[in-house]
Parts: C-alpha cells; sequence; structure tokens
C-alpha cells in the first residue's frame, strides 16, 4: 500500500511538469502583455521594456520557464505584478475561503444526493423516483449564478433571513489560526463568530451543491439499481432481514465505489474554486480572484493557481482509489 | 404435511401483458422428505421456490392458490410475519456461489446476520455459532475462515458457506435451488452429500430445484416434474427412473448420457419450449410429444392419479382417475 502511495505521488512530478508547461504556453500566447496592463495606457515604451525587464518577460519563453521552474523546486512561485506580494502568500490568504466553501457544498451535496440516489433506486419508477430525478435534472441545468440571485432575492431580500455577501460580518471575524472561520470562531469559543460564519455559509454553500448533488444523485440511483438486482441482496432478503438494512448495509456498501468517485471528482473542481457562486456571493475565494488574475495577465498567480488546482486533482484522485480499498476488501494494492 | 402448495398461479406482468411462469402448480413436501422438483430452464421451477419464500420480482405476483406451511397460508402473511419465517423456519441456497455471498462482508458477519436476528443470541454466540455451522459443513479451520471475505474462497467452499448459512437456524424447510448447477461435478457430488448428510441430521425438509436427474436420483425421495408452469408428473424417485410416465420425462430420462451403452448420438427432446406469451392449445408439451395425439392439440389433459403416482397427460385418460 505504502510503495503504491509513493509510486502515486511520483506521477505527480510529470503531472505537474506537463500543466505547468500547457499553462506557462498559453498565458504568454494568448494574454495580453502584462506591462501595458500593470503600467496603464499612458506608459511610455522606455518604461514598460524596463517592467518587463524587471519581470523576467525580456527572456526567450523557454528561458523564463527554466527560470520559473527552478523557482518552484525551492518553493518560490513568484510574486504578483501587482500587489508585490510572494504569489503562495496571496493563494494561501484565499484558499481556505474556498475550501471551506467547497466541504461544506460537498457536504450537502453528498448528504442529499445519495439519500435522493438512494430513495429513487429503491422506489423505482414511483413518483418520489420521478420527483427526485426531476429534481437533479434540474440541477444539472440550473446555472448557478442564477440559483444564486435567486436565493439571494428570496432568502436575504425578501425573507431577510440569512446575509447575501461575504463569508462572515466584517466586526465577528475571528482571529487568524487555520483559515477557516468556522474552526477558528470555535476554537476561541466565539459562538457568535461561528454563528455569523455559518449564516453567511448557507446560500452560497447550497448554490454550489446543487450541480454536484445532482450528479451525485443520478449515479447513485443508477448504482445503488444495479446492486439492488445483486444475487447477494435476495440472498439478504432471504435471510429475512428487514428492508432498510438490507439497502444500507448489503447494497449501499456495494455500490459506494462509484458514488465516491463522483465525489471525489466534484470535491476536486470544487476546490479549484467556484467562480460564479464566489462572484455572485462575495466570497472572497480563490476562484473570482484567479479569474481577475487572468484579466490582468498576472502570470505568476494564474500558474500557481493552476498548479494548486492540478495538484489537488492528482491527491483527490489518489484518496479515492485508498478508499476503494477500504471499501471493497477485493481491491488490494501492491 | 410442513408444506403444501395448492394451486399456485404466479404471474409475471410484461409490457405485453402477463405471463403465467407457474400456472395451477400443486405439491406436498413432508416433514424430513426430499422432494426434488425438476424441469428445464423457464418451466417455473425458481418461480415456485420464489413464491414460497415470498421473495418474487416485484412485477411478480402470486394470484391464486395457497401455499400452507405447517397449515398456514404463507400468502396471507404480512410483511414482517415472512421475514420472521424466512432465513430460519424456511431458508434457502441458490444456484450462484460465486454471486450470492455479499463480497464487502466477511464470512462471519454475513453467517451472524441471520442468527442473532432469529435465535436471538449475542453476537459473541453467534460467532460461535456460525463457527458450529461452518465445522458442519465441512469447511477446515472455521475459526479462522470467519474473518475471510468471500472472494478467497472458492465456488464450492462458498456453497458450502451458504448451506451453512441456511441451516444456522435450524430451518424446517431447506429450499435449494440448483445447488450443485454452477459448481465442478466432484464438488457437486460433496455438495449433494452435505445436503444428504444434514437432513439426516438435522431433521429438515428439503426442496430440491434442479434440471439435472443425476442430481435427483442421487439425493432425492421424491420427485415433481414440471414443464411450461405446470407439474406434468409427480412420482417416488425409484418409479420415475423405472418406468417414466408422461413422455417429457421418457425424453428427459433418453436423454441422459450413460456409461454402459455405446451409443452415436444421444437423444434429444425435439423442439424447443413454448414461448410463454403464446403457448400451443391443448397439451404444452403437444408440438415436442413424440406420442401426440389428435386430442392432445385440442384439449389440455388434467392431473390424474393412481397409486400415489401424479400425470398429467391423455395417454393415461382411461386407465386413471381424474383429481382435479
Amino acid at each position: 500500500m505504502i510503495k503504491y502511495i509513493i509510486k502515486r505521488l511520483l506521477l505527480l512530478i510529470p503531472v505537474l511538469l506537463g500543466v505547468s508547461i500547457i499553462i506557462f504556453a498559453i498565458m504568454r500566447v494568448f494574454s495580453p502583455d502584462p506591462a501595458g496592463i500593470v503600467l496603464g495606457q499612458h506608459a511610455t515604451e522606455e518604461k514598460m521594456v524596463e517592467w518587463r525587464a524587471a519581470n523576467g518577460l525580456d527572456q526567450p519563453v523557454v528561458t523564463q520557464y527554466v527560470e520559473y521552474m527552478k523557482g518552484v523546486f525551492k518553493g518560490d512561485f513568484g510574486t504578483s505584478y501587482y500587489s508585490k506580494k510572494p504569489v503562495a502568500k496571496e493563494i494561501f490568504s484565499r484558499f481556505p475561503a474556498t475550501l471551506e466553501l467547497a466541504f461544506c457544498a460537498i457536504i450537502i451535496a453528498s448528504v442529499f444526493g445519495m439519500s435522493l440516489g438512494v430513495l429513487s433506486a429503491v422506489k423505482k419508477n414511483s413518483w418520489i423516483d420521478n420527483m427526485s430525478m426531476v429534481l437533479s435534472l434540474v440541477g444539472v441545468s440550473m446555472p448557478i449564478f442564477w440559483l444564486g440571485i435567486l436565493l439571494i432575492i428570496f432568502f436575504s431580500g425578501t425573507l431577510g433571513w440569512l446575509p447575501a455577501q461575504g463569508r462572515i460580518e466584517t466586526l465577528l471575524r475571528p482571529e487568524n489560526v487555520t483559515g477557516f472561520y468556522l474552526i477558528d470562531s470555535l476554537i476561541k469559543g466565539n459562538m457568535e463568530s461561528f454563528s455569523s460564519a455559518v449564516r453567511h455559509l448557507v446560500l452560497p454553500s447550497i448554490a454550489l451543491a446543487m450541480y454536484s448533488m445532482a450528479i451525485i444523485a443520478r449515479m447513485t440511483r443508477s448504482t445503488m439499481l444495479e446492486t439492488l438486482s445483486q444475487d447477494y441482496i435476495r440472498t439478504a432478503r432471504a435471510k429475512g432481514i428487514v428492508e432498510r438494512k438490507v439497502i444500507r448495509k448489503h447494497a449501499l456498501s456495494n455500490a459506494l465505489i462509484p458514488i465516491v468517485t463522483v465525489i471525489g471528482i466534484q470535491l476536486g473542481s470544487l476546490m479549484g474554486g467556484a467562480v460564479l457562486t464566489e462572484t455572485v456571493f462575495a466570497w472572497p475565494g480563490i476562484g473570482k480572484y484567479t479569474v481577475e488574475a487572468i484579466m490582468k495577465s498576472d502570470f505568476p498567480i494564474v500558474q500557481g493557481v493552476v498548479l494548486l488546482v492540478a495538484f489537488i486533482f492528482v491527491m483527490m484522485n489518489l484518496v479515492v482509489d485508498i478508499i476503494y480499498a477500504f471499501l471493497d476488501p477485493r481491491i488490494k494494492y501492491s | 404435511m410442513l408444506l403444501e402448495v395448492k394451486n399456485v398461479k404466479t404471474e409475471f406482468k410484461m409490457k405485453k401483458g402477463m405471463v403465467k411462469a407457474v400456472n395451477d402448480v400443486s405439491f406436498q413436501c413432508e416433514k424430513g422428505e426430499i422432494l426434488a422438483i425438476v424441469g428445464e430452464s423457464g418451466s417455473g421451477k425458481s418461480v415456485t421456490s420464489l413464491s414460497i419464500m415470498g421473495l418474487l420480482a416485484r412485477n411478480a405476483k402470486v394470484t391464486e392458490g395457497e401455499i400452507l406451511f405447517k397449515g398456514e397460508n404463507l400468502l396471507d402473511k404480512s410483511a414482517s410475519e415472512m421475514r420472521a419465517i424466512r432465513g430460519n423456519q424456511i431458508s434457502m441456497i441458490f444456484q450462484e456461489p460465486m454471486t450470492s455471498l455479499n463480497p464487502v462482508l466477511r464470512i462471519g458477519d454475513q453467517l451472524t446476520e441471520s442468527i442473532i436476528l432469529h435465535m436471538k443470541l449475542s453476537k459473541q454466540e453467534a460467532m460461535q455459532r456460525a463457527v458450529e455451522m461452518l465445522e458442519l459443513v465441512g469447511i477446515p479451520s472455521p475459526s479462522q475462515r470467519v474473518k475471510d471475505y468471500p472472494h478467497q474462497m472458492s465456488g464450492g467452499m462458498r456453497q458450502r458457506v451458504m448451506i451453512a448459512m441456511a441451516l444456522a437456524c435450524n430451518p424446517e424447510l431447506l429450499i435449494a435451488d440448483e445447488p450443485t448447477t454452477a459448481l465442478d461435478v466432484t464438488i457437486q457430488a460433496q455438495i449433494l452429500d452435505i445436503i444428504y448428510r444434514l437432513r439426516e441430521k438435522l431433521g429438515m425438509a428439503v426442496l430440491l430445484i434442479t434440471h439435472d436427474l443425476g442430481v435427483v436420483a442421487e439425493a432425492a425421495d421424491r420427485v415433481v416434474v414440471m414443464y411450461c408452469g405446470k407439474v406434468v408428473e409427480e412420482a417416488k424417485v425409484e418409479e420415475l427412473f423405472e418406468k417414466p410416465l408422461h413422455p417429457y420425462t421418457m425424453g428427459l430420462l433418453a436423454s441422459i448420457p450413460r456409461a454402459d451403452e455405446d451409443k452415436e448420438k444421444l437423444y434429444m427432446i425435439k423442439g424447443m419450449v413454448p414461448n410463454p406469451m403464446n403457448m400451443p392449445a391443448g397439451c404444452a408439451f403437444s408440438d415436442r410429444c413424440e406420442k401426440c395425439m389428435s386430442i392432445c392439440k385440442e384439449q389440455e389433459p388434467a392431473i390424474r392419479e393412481k397409486d400415489g403416482r401424479k400425470v398429467r397427460c391423455h395417454l393415461y385418460t382411461n386407465d386413471l382417475e381424474v383429481i382435479h
């Protein structure tokens, strides 16, 4: 198992190299010249040449890449063209916000998605099945920003129950320990900030969870239907076990592998930042920040984020593969 | 009488209409008896057993008849009453040992599940009972094997586990649906031997469902032959092999290869089992029957009884008495 994990971690190197080359090339081919954006439209040609030289952009692309990768291996991802702060610092100051939202969304999506899927499979072709499949069709097709806006209008505007924007009320922001407001406020025992953080999380989490929930519900339904027709389910029923236990203990535990795979992929993509949700709810996460960085040709930031997202995806896949071995005794890595 | 199946009809709801998989089937099984139900695929033998267990697919239903177990009609029982009977008084083993065990649960967990449920034992006591049961079906070092997963066992071993699981709560009736079909011939003999031996030891009745007349000859006391959802013949096993009455049974017996005969070609019943959506008028076997008469195409024969034997064929219209 450990050998397998090490082997998989070594695979990270070619993946990250490939991704870094692609994003490096894309930024330099398709993005407008950052010098013009950083210095503004009235900058003189000399100033721009000077700025490019200072940021290494006057070098041939290959040289730029080699220099960049040298830094990356030393843990230096460059500095933002705008804030002049190290890329790692910029990203990790925003990453907890994205993670907090992603985890909340995936929990909501998994709990409701799996429940709906199981219910649909067990009551196949009933009105419950039809309803939940319509719901998941809506979830897949509804644009996130529109759902977000509807949620804001209703829960925040009409009912006034929940805040529409931001992570927390500014004055209640907890002292930074992990960057996760829920955890930080609990560490300090500050229930007021905790409840504010929770209230701010509700709407964006629901908006973000909708799509993943729909995907998880569909996957759960189809694998549960397949599992429920297996011989060992009939065996379990022949033992006189109550149906609830047949479904939970015998069927669901066998259906989990594809479900966990989907949850893993969904979580991976949520952790990469939810641009639309973060924009609609003014959530200070990494998705919105990255889009801004792309617009402003902030090369080091974009490259750093893309590498991080690639890293997360590879790790998520590895974690999912490791979970397989726990879910199914037939799967052994050696 | 332990089990009385009376005029049972089981129908499947299909897109094209209702299909009768079991059509007016009656038989009885006494305490401690091994009753074989023989027939080709599609003859309704498995559906009959699932009807008894109350484990029919969602689109299937027993529409007529009674299934009396110790005098009580199982068809009148509620779902929870049936659960208390299943795995406890009536248990079942299936054709496919490779897929009939849950791949993600340990053998011990699967065995103790019904023991805890029906015998109300503690987890440790149940595990002890599970180990005893594995020993009874001849699994070596059972206290280690309870920790195994199904994929760590061979097909024969898994079928032994299935038998151990089925017998764990001392059932009065064991339904064995093609228990040896998926196994090698040598393993088949071992499994049959286990069922036979445990029947003697534990005194349960066995409903042995099979298409293999070799299995019937080896294990059964009495035989019910089914064709197209109907019982066509019923007899004691020696009588049936000695003098089959129904032409279908004769055909089945004639198509068994025998070591003491040097035949160029095996006998084959001509034609195919008719489509249940499109049954021939009259006797369902008439199209394939070598002794088919004109009446067979027109009128369905009734079951007739003589000397404890029953047969559904116009050949015996005159010398046997009609029972229903």
